[in-house]
């Protein structure tokens, strides 16, 4: 029965890494689309991103870059 | 133990059926593959044949990548500080105004064709964006560097020197 068992995960397996296809790295221009990124609200993020860093530029530690002028994004 | 056979069975032939994932480096030493591309703004047409004699730098980019656009503004400079030199950007974006919009935006110089249906970056074996090929003066392909970081660019800019010392 164990041996059944894992024959049928196998064969399962098998089949669904076999739907598995590299995409080629010049045809990831879909996939570049900042829509997909994992955050839901990407815009919105990336203008919260620009205020966060343009007031605590000083302190640092964020992935932005620059401060002060609310110019840098 | 039949277990563990069976596990490593199926390893193997998932791994024969995944792609071989060579890469462009196979092309390193071999002659470039022959092209004819149009223009980014549609209105030359140009081959590879047209550059025999001169080093190219071929880069294989796109608007939609990030380290592509790092690098064009580089190499589009090159040609200033190197006679012999010629750089040609292919891109690989599905629609052209994409491309000519990001170098007329950027005022990037270079050749820049648009391979439409990505027959030639097949041709190539890219394998990651961007990919830049050194091609000597005979059409041989001597380097191919996939991917870009800052640091990369001295580098290059020593292979094309080399390049450029060689007589044709």
């Amino acid at each position: 029965m164990t041996n059944l068992r894992t024959a049928v995960a196998l064969a399962a397996a098998a089949i669904l890494l076999a739907g598995c296809s590299a995409v080629k790295a010049y045809e990831r221009g879909k996939l570049a689309d900042p829509l997909l990124e994992r955050q839901n609200e990407f815009e919105k993020q990336s203008l919260e991103q620009k205020f966060f860093s343009s007031r605590e530029g000083s302190i640092g530690g964020a992935a932005g870059i620059g401060g002060g002028c609310g110019c840098a994004k | 133990m039949r277990t563990l056979l069976r596990v490593l069975a199926l390893a193997a032939a998932v791994a024969a059926g995944a792609p071989a994932g060579a890469g462009d480096r196979t092309l390193v030493g071999r002659s470039a593959p022959p092209f004819s591309l149009s223009t980014v703004d549609g209105g030359k047409t140009l081959s590879l044949a047209d550059l025999k004699g001169q080093v190219v730098a071929l880069d294989f980019w796109a608007s939609w990548c990030a380290p592509c656009k790092r690098l064009l503004p580089h190499l589009a400079g090159l040609p200033a500080s190197y006679r012999g030199l010629q750089v040609v950007g292919v891109s690989v974006d599905d629609d052209r105004n994409d491309a000519a919009e990001f170098l007329r935006r950027n005022r990037i110089r270079i050749i820049a064709l648009h391979d439409a249906d990505k027959q030639v970056a097949e041709r190539y074996d890219v394998s990651g964006m961007p990919s830049m090929l050194l091609i000597d003066r005979k059409g041989t392909v001597r380097s191919v560097h996939a991917g870009y970081t800052a640091d990369d660019m001295e580098e290059i800019e020593a292979q094309i020197q080399a390049l450029l010392r060689e007589q044709s």
